[in-house]
């Protein structure tokens, strides 16, 4: 099983197109730790702020909209010849009262900018009526202040700030898509030696049920090989980075572009703000264990399936609904992922079964607190799945690879349920 | 190459083996026994249960009943170096070199490094195909992948041997270099079983044959036990002095191929007449002989092959 596994992966990370592929995907990941450099040498405006002249508007309607303090734009008051105005500046805007508003640009204007600029105009409208109406500024005061609702709660979750839960949904994202698109790699072995008809001779050699570990094996350790390697390679960059200006302007462009709030100025600062304390280490690891428990339990799925299909053709039949399936139930994750659904909804209750506990329990760890007879009972269940699909499975597949008459899912369906003890492991 | 003292321990004996895929596929109550230095010729027609008998010999598939003995023991797929296969078909990984696809294979029966590369050098020189050693398989030609596949099985040195259509793909030259070695590994006491649809190209190869039809064993046995079965012989001479013969005493049919005539003769008297006949005439160019396996097949069984 060793010579399979070390044959395997030599294979898939040592050819020119995974070494390719692998220099790109470093570049990458250098362009996006260097990305403020390269949006200054390709489009240095992208983040810059957009400027609104305002021409000919009422007083108090310019003072409601400087301190709107919008994000992203700037007001300047302006007199001059608006056409004049957006000739120089091609990205200026030109804000002005004739009967109505009318919004100057070069060119046709986003219509979510348009939309947000009259949302604000209408709020000061009527900000400025109310104000002619009411006799006291106390009296305006309680009118203009929001009512806030407080949330009493008997089951407290856990205070996750929005930044690591961010992150945390964005490495169980990544890790999720990998996964994917490497059980289907692995199934896709296992259909190219069955169709070059080398199966045939690799099984005088090993038993089925070694080759079929091995093909779990050869899945769960590239998945590992490549996130280390994507580890690296982030690690490198983030050094380089760090000691260029400690991610400064990068994470300036960050803040600017919206994705991350309240982010700190310097990488020190970020993860000092994301608190790796022991026990959130602790949960992200429960979580990283859920997701590759789930990883191996599809690829054995998938490569059982596979076994039964004689040529590449015939993959698209079976792979294409798994793939539809697991999209499903990332998506159903995000639906369901709810204080309520994840503490005795649906989303309890899938976190307990194999297969679903990889992504319901990751999210269930995020939102609350999950006691550790929880985690456990979840992790046997999963661990119980595996066992019998090992025992189970290493017949069936034998069966399957060794067939190599055309199916079609019902007949592999067949040829899972036919008799599945008989044929020797 | 040096020669092996056969023993009678390593004998490979199927009895009464059966595997049935439903009614008709599969191998029925199969016995035979292949002793070892001894070629034994698998014949019989597509779906006959040829690759069925291979696939339960290697431990492929689980037979449904009998057994299969190698010695005294029964045979249990232990020992991954007992049996070298070649498929029918081409079972290689083809954008490997000739040397990865050897080496991984041979690395799975369990073979050291400085093992496989001296037997690696030797086969490929005894195979003529040394200079393809760092080529890749798609690159070669198909009797050269064949002659990769035929090291592949050879490579660690099994004591039993299962060629299935082995000559598949191969030229007349490759054809006799193939038999030579065939001959080599028999004289070194190996156990050979051998499947062909051309009957012809292994018939001076095989010891004993067992011939299956659908599932069924229809003769096992000595070629000559065969051959003993049919009375008639084959007496062919050039076309210019044919003529006077084919009105023989005795003569069944008569076939023109080239400056060839063939004659079928009942007998081996009557093959005798015709002998005497020639030689009275000073005719020399003649040959006299038995009937061929895959007309002998098609006569006792009543079946179409080749």
């Amino acid at each position: 099983m060793c010579e399979l596994v070390k044959f395997s992966l030599k294979r898939r990370f040592v050819n020119t197109a995974a070494i390719l592929l692998n220099v790109m995907l470093c570049l990458v990941l250098g362009a996006a730790l260097f990305a403020d450099k390269l949006v200054d040498l390709i489009n240095p405006q992208l983040f810059e702020e957009r400027v609104i002249y305002l021409c000919n508007l009422d007083e108090r309607i310019v003072d409601s909209l400087f301190e709107s303090e919008q994000s992203g734009l700037k007001f300047i008051v302006s007199e001059e010849d608006p056409k004049r105005l957006i000739t120089e500046d091609n990205r200026a805007m030109v804000l002005e009262y004739q009967q109505g508003y009318v919004l100057h640009t070069l060119y046709k204007a986003d219509s979510l900018l348009v939309h947000s600029l009259s949302a604000l105009l209408s709020q000061t409208h009527q900000t400025l009526a109310l104000l002619s109406l009411v006799t006291s500024s106390e009296e305006f005061e309680s009118i203009m202040s929001p009512i806030l609702i407080e949330n009493q709660v008997q089951n407290e979750g856990i205070e996750v700030s929005e930044d690591r839960q961010n992150l945390i949904f964005m490495v169980i994202t990544s890790i999720y898509f990998t996964m994917l698109s490497f059980s289907t790699t692995v199934a896709n072995e296992v259909i190219y030696e069955k169709s070059t008809k080398t199966l045939e001779l690799i099984l005088t050699s090993v038993s089925a049920k070694a080759h079929f570990l091995s093909k779990m094996v050869v899945g769960w350790l590239a998945i590992f090989i490549q996130m280390l390697l994507v580890c690296g390679y982030l690690l490198v960059w983030f050094i380089i980075r760090n000691s260029y200006d400690q991610g400064n302007q990068l994470l300036l462009l960050i803040e600017k572009a919206g994705l991350l709030n309240n982010s700190g100025k310097t990488f020190a600062e970020l993860l000092g703000q994301i608190h790796l304390e022991p026990s959130f280490i602790l949960k992200l690891l429960f979580i990283l264990a859920f997701l590759y428990t789930g990883i191996l339990f599809i690829q054995m799925i998938l490569v059982i399936l596979s076994s039964f299909i004689a040529n590449v053709e015939e993959a698209g039949n079976i792979q294409a609904p798994f793939y539809l399936i697991l999209m499903g139930v990332y998506y159903f994750a995000l639906s369901v992922n709810t204080p309520y659904q994840m503490s005795e909804g649906i989303g309890f209750i899938l976190s307990f079964l194999p297969f679903f506990s990889m992504l319901f329990m990751p999210c269930r760890l995020l939102i609350q607190n999950v006691s550790m007879f929880e985690l456990m009972l979840s992790y046997m269940i999963s661990f119980g799945a595996i066992f019998l699909v090992v025992k189970k499975g290493s017949a069936v597949y034998q069966r399957g690879v060794l067939d190599y008459s055309s199916k079609g899912a019902l007949g592999i369906i067949k040829g899972i349920l036919d008799h599945p003890g008989k044929e020797k492991s | 190459m040096r020669m092996k003292k056969i023993s009678k321990a390593e004998t490979l004996r199927l009895d009464h083996v059966s595997k049935l895929y439903g009614e008709k596929r599969g191998v029925r109550d199969l016995s035979f026994t292949a002793k070892a230095g001894h070629v034994i010729g698998i014949l019989g027609t597509n779906g006959s249960g040829k690759t069925t008998t291979f696939r339960m010999l290697l431990g492929l598939i689980e037979k449904n009943s009998g057994h299969i003995y190698y010695g005294k023991q029964e045979l249990d797929h232990q020992d991954k170096r007992l049996f070298g296969y070649l498929p029918e078909e081409r079972s290689m990984l083809r954008d490997l070199s000739v040397k990865d696809q050897i080496a991984y294979l041979a690395r799975l029966k369990r073979m050291e490094r400085p093992e496989i590369e001296m037997a690696l050098d030797q086969w490929l020189a005894e195979l003529k195909i040394e200079q393809y050693r760092s080529q890749r398989i798609i690159e070669l030609s198909k009797g050269n992948q064949q002659k990769v596949q035929v090291i592949c099985s050879l490579i660690h040195d099994p004591k039993i041997l299962i060629f299935d259509e082995p000559l598949n793909g191969l030229d007349l030259d490759n054809v006799i270099l193939f038999k030579n070695l065939c001959l080599k590994l028999k004289q070194q006491g190996k156990t050979i079983l051998i499947s062909s649809h051309q009957y012809n190209n292994i018939e001076d190869l095989c010891d004993d044959v067992v011939y299956l039809s659908q599932g069924d064993c229809l003769f096992k046995g000595n070629l000559q036990q065969l051959k003993q079965r049919s009375a008639f012989r084959i007496f062919s001479l050039c076309n210019d002095c044919a003529d006077d013969f084919i009105n023989e005493a005795g003569v069944i049919s008569v076939s023109r191929e080239g400056n060839w005539t063939t004659l079928k003769v009942e007998s081996q008297q009557a093959a005798d007449r015709l002998i005497r006949k020639c030689l009275r005439n000073k005719i020399t160019d003649f040959r006299c002989e038995t009937v061929a396996l895959q007309d002998l097949i098609r006569e006792a069984f009543d079946v179409r092959v080749g």
